[in-house]
């Protein structure tokens, strides 16, 4: 606790962090503050149908086809994105890690078995094996969730394996073994909490990737019906593009916004956790 | 008294695309309680892997092993069973400790892996311990990163000891420290063994350290053991070529050697040892009949020597 | 005139302290100088400030470096290359490291002779062989096909020399060059470099940890610690009867005998070298030292040099006849 607690400090301290946590932070407010600005959800039609931006003070945003006010629909979106997002990138993780670590420790067939269903998956095109997915089991926030995290484990197996190849030659974890500690302890006590900086760092460009194919999905209609997300808006303003371009401008900013502001966290935790790697630029 | 340890023709084989590596091929010798063995041999000669085998990080692929006159399976609970008996202390002070636990986890954790003690009678031991290796308590709460190479050595140590084995290995354990700090660790070493009654085997590259520290010394080549005896007994008349040439190398510290004779050309590869003794290639005194039949270990005196003309030479 | 003269060399990061200073070292044509020292005492870096490599966050802060005469610490980058090619050679710890691993040992040798010589591809191929015989690498024309992982260590080595001679340098730097090399090899190489030293009547400037070393191959000593000269002088008069309370402790921690047939316990140093921030005032060896006196404490010693050429920095310097 008191070592994430020193990271968000020395985060905060980073130009490119500090201006990525405020932005992140924003959008975690504004997905919290939703339903307590909003209580009438997204989706009640508030207003004349396509109005531009900045036409009515009411809406300054503008309203969709249906005369729903846009700004709900963002700070409702943002709930789905983080939501999904999150979520996606720690399946991917956990799965990944488990993965990674079984591979790189235990080696020998148990490891060629794992890479090569790494490979077989990495062969397949990532956002058509999503579509694919959704498209077959159906839009719901868990089956995209799921869709997303399934595509996406493979790069963090591949980090994990190579990093406890390498950790596994140290004394330590030789000493473990002489000790009579378990391979499992030794993999998730020991090893793991050694590889933790290039995990962190991948993960927030996993939840901005997740993010992406999350909107993407919607905006091509595959995105739950259910929820307002940013690529719901977005598949809306696809049919509207010629004569309301601002319906897909809209959540193209928050989206680019948030990603944006998770690559620099990711750049920034990247030289926070790799001083040495900064040292030698 | 049973040896505390004793390996008769161990053998650790490994297969690689170009035939099998015989990293250790075939050593047979024991540890008596309370006494030091010195390994030595250049880069290669199988002293490591010797000792992972002895401390169970790897399987031995023939000839047998017993610690305090047990054969160690490879079970969990035999595992348990031999860490009391043997521990490691590495070569690298950096790469031995686990960077993100405080000493005091490091040096415990034996303790809790095997189940031994409540949390405060953990703590107890690693101070009783850690003080005995000359650490201070608040040593205990600081991180690997914390501390100068030689504390680190000796918080290894202490993790080694704190199960209270009757042998220790040390794999290069005073080799990557600095000569003050060397100088430390080996009166520690040693104090420690006429404190305990601790056997060692001492594996290392620096002839003078072994000779200093061991009672008994090994020499090994590809593999095998080429002569093995007294400590000073193998110094002083050593028999096999390679121990002299070892001996002849090392650069004096205290007076100009510049026409010893000194050994040519390199270790040849464990995975097609020259035929009959393996260190006929670079053996000054090689006859016709070293190729065609390997010398084996034999009695000469005081120690046993594998060479067919140690004597005569 | 002196091939290697640095002046009062200060090296360090911008503001904090120092991690060499007050260092003065010569080096004569056809003469081995061993530096010796611990770990962290600086001999490293007095290495890499000679051959303009140092890492970009240190500085020489003051002093002079002057190699046959000229400044070299201020020259150009451009100029500096050259003269590190033409002029100096140098040889490393790790000489895996040292070479490109994707590159035939002789093409590396060529390219140097290429860059700096600006031989043909033939004529570079035949200095390249040339080198490879003189370092005595045996069935030199096959092994300049070979890749440095296909050589053994002591080999690759050899390479390394002949790459550090390949423009017949004047001045030879050696960061311990056989500390990663098994006994026997190490033989082979000090006896060549010793050979070649004497051939080429080469400036050898040898670092290492090691006084067996030292002893084999330099004609005069310098020992560091904490980042300066403690002590300075023929390697036999310095190890025979040191002077410096350092010296003579590095003497006497080394393991002499066998315990178990009599030898004494090992005179070891108490503590550690300090990090170049946490050296005390007065003299940097005082908390380790079994003779330090108030004195110690309150005054930084001066290294003084008798008309032998024997320095030593101690305010109680051991005199002959004195145990250790």
């Amino acid at each position: 606790m008191r070592g994430a607690l020193s990271l968000l400090g020395r985060l905060a301290r980073h130009p490119s962090g500090l201006i990525g946590m405020v932005l992140i932070l924003a959008i975690v407010a504004m997905s919290a503050l939703a339903g307590i600005l909003y209580p009438d959800g997204p989706w009640t039609m508030a207003g004349p149908p396509r109005l531009w931006p900045g036409a009515d003070p009411r809406f300054p945003l503008g309203t969709d086809t249906f005369g729903r006010d846009l700004i709900p629909a963002l700070f409702y979106g943002a709930r789905v994105s983080l939501l999904v997002g999150v979520s996606a990138a720690g399946a991917a993780l956990v799965i990944g890690t488990v993965v990674g670590a079984i591979a790189g420790y235990w080696g020998g067939w148990v490891d060629d078995a794992l890479m090569r269903l790494t490979d077989a998956f990495q062969t397949v095109p990532n956002f058509l094996l999503s579509i694919a997915i959704v498209g077959i089991i159906g839009a719901s926030l868990p089956v995209i969730t799921f869709a997303i995290a399934i595509v996406a484990w493979p790069m963090i197996a591949r980090l994990v394996r190579a990093d406890v190849l390498r950790l596994r030659t140290y004394d330590f974890v030789q000493s473990c073994k002489i000790i009579g500690m378990s391979d499992l302890r030794i993999v998730f006590q020991q090893i793991l909490p050694n590889c933790l900086a290039p995990i962190i760092v991948t993960a927030s460009v996993l939840v901005a990737n997740s993010i992406i194919v999350e909107a993407s999905l919607a905006f091509l209609g595959l995105g739950d019906p259910n929820v307002m997300s940013w690529g719901t808006v977005l598949n809306i303003g696809r049919q509207e593009l010629r004569n309301g371009w601002y319906l897909t401008a809209v959540p193209a900013v928050a989206l680019v916004l948030t990603v944006m502001s998770l690559n620099l966290i990711g750049d920034a935790l990247n030289d926070v956790l790799n001083p040495r790697l900064k040292e030698r630029k | 008294m049973n040896p505390v340890l004793r390996t008769e023709a161990l053998e650790l084989h490994h297969a690689t695309a170009r035939g099998a590596l015989r990293a250790v091929d075939g050593i047979t010798l024991e540890i008596a309680k309370g006494e030091t063995l010195g390994l030595v041999g250049e880069s290669g000669c199988g002293k490591s892997t010797l000792a992972r085998c002895i401390v169970g990080i790897q399987n031995p692929t023939g000839g047998t092993l017993s610690i305090e006159g047990v054969h160690p399976g490879t079970s969990r609970a035999t595992r348990l069973e031999r860490a009391r008996n043997v521990q490691m202390i590495f070569q690298d002070p950096w790469g031995a400790l686990n960077p993100r636990l405080s000493v005091e986890r490091i040096i415990t954790e034996p303790l809790q892996v095997a189940g031994i003690g409540t949390r405060a009678e953990r703590r107890a031991a690693a101070l009783a311990i850690a003080q005995k290796v000359g650490l201070s308590p608040y040593h205990l709460e600081r991180l690997p990163h914390e501390l100068s190479g030689g504390q680190r050595q000796r918080v290894s140590i202490a993790r080694a000891l704190v199960l209270n084995p009757n042998l220790l290995v040390c794999d290069e354990a005073v080799s990557a420290l600095d000569v003050s700090v060397q100088a430390q660790v080996l009166n520690l070493l040693l104090d420690l063994q006429k404190e305990l009654g601790l056997s060692y085997l001492f594996i290392s590259h620096d002839l003078a350290v072994v000779r200093y520290i061991a009672n008994r010394i090994a020499v090994m080549y590809l593999g095998r053991i080429v002569e093995i005896g007294p400590a000073e007994d193998v110094w002083i008349h050593r028999l096999h070529p390679y121990t002299q040439a070892l001996i002849n190398a090392i650069p004096d510290e205290a007076a100009r050697q510049d026409d010893a004779p000194i050994l040519e050309g390199d270790v040849p590869s464990p995975v097609n040892p020259p035929s009959g003794c393996p260190f006929r290639t670079r053996c000054p005194i090689a006859r016709t009949e070293c190729a065609e039949s390997r010398p084996e270990l034999r009695r000469v005196g005081t120690h046993e020597v594998a060479c067919h003309f140690a004597d005569a030479g | 005139m002196t091939l290697l003269h640095i002046d009062n060399l200060r090296v360090g990061p911008g503001r904090s302290a120092p991690i060499v200073e007050e260092l003065t070292l010569t080096v004569e044509r056809g003469e081995t100088v061993g530096l010796v020292g611990e770990s962290g005492c600086g001999k490293s870096l007095t290495a890499l400030s000679i051959m303009g490599l140092l890492p970009e966050n240190l500085r020489v802060r003051q002093g002079r470096i002057l190699l046959e005469g000229q400044e070299i610490q201020s020259l150009p980058q451009r100029k500096l290359r050259h003269l590190r090619g033409e002029k100096m050679g140098m040889i490393f710890q790790e000489p895996l490291t040292a070479l490109n691993p994707v590159m035939t040992v002789g093409s590396q040798i060529t390219e140097v002779l290429r860059t700096h010589r600006g031989l043909s591809a033939n004529a570079a191929r035949a200095r390249a062989l040339e080198l490879l015989t003189l370092v005595k690498i045996p069935d030199a024309e096959a092994r300049l096909n070979d890749y440095p992982h296909q050589m053994s260590g002591g080999m690759r080595q050899r390479v390394v020399i002949a790459i550090a001679l390949a423009c017949s340098p004047s001045l030879l730097i050696a960061d311990e060059p056989t500390t990663a090399l098994d006994v026997t090899v190490q033989a082979q190489i000090l006896r060549l470099l010793k050979q070649l030293q004497q051939e080429e009547n080469l400036g050898l400037l040898f670092i290492t940890h090691d006084l067996g070393v030292v002893r084999q191959v330099a004609d005069r000593i310098v020992v560091m610690y904490a980042g300066s000269v403690v002590e300075e002088g023929r390697v036999d008069a310095v190890l025979d009867a040191p002077r410096h309370p350092y010296t003579a402790g590095l003497i006497a921690a080394r393991p002499q005998g066998s315990f178990a047939a009599g030898a004494p316990r090992l005179a070891d140093i108490a503590g550690s070298v300090p990090a170049p921030e946490a050296r005390p005032d007065g003299c940097v060896f005082r908390a380790r030292c079994p003779r330090a006196q108030s004195r110690c404490e309150a005054e930084r010693p001066a290294l003084v040099r008798a008309p032998t050429g024997r320095a030593t920095r101690c305010h109680f310097p051991l005199t002959e006849g004195v145990p250790a």
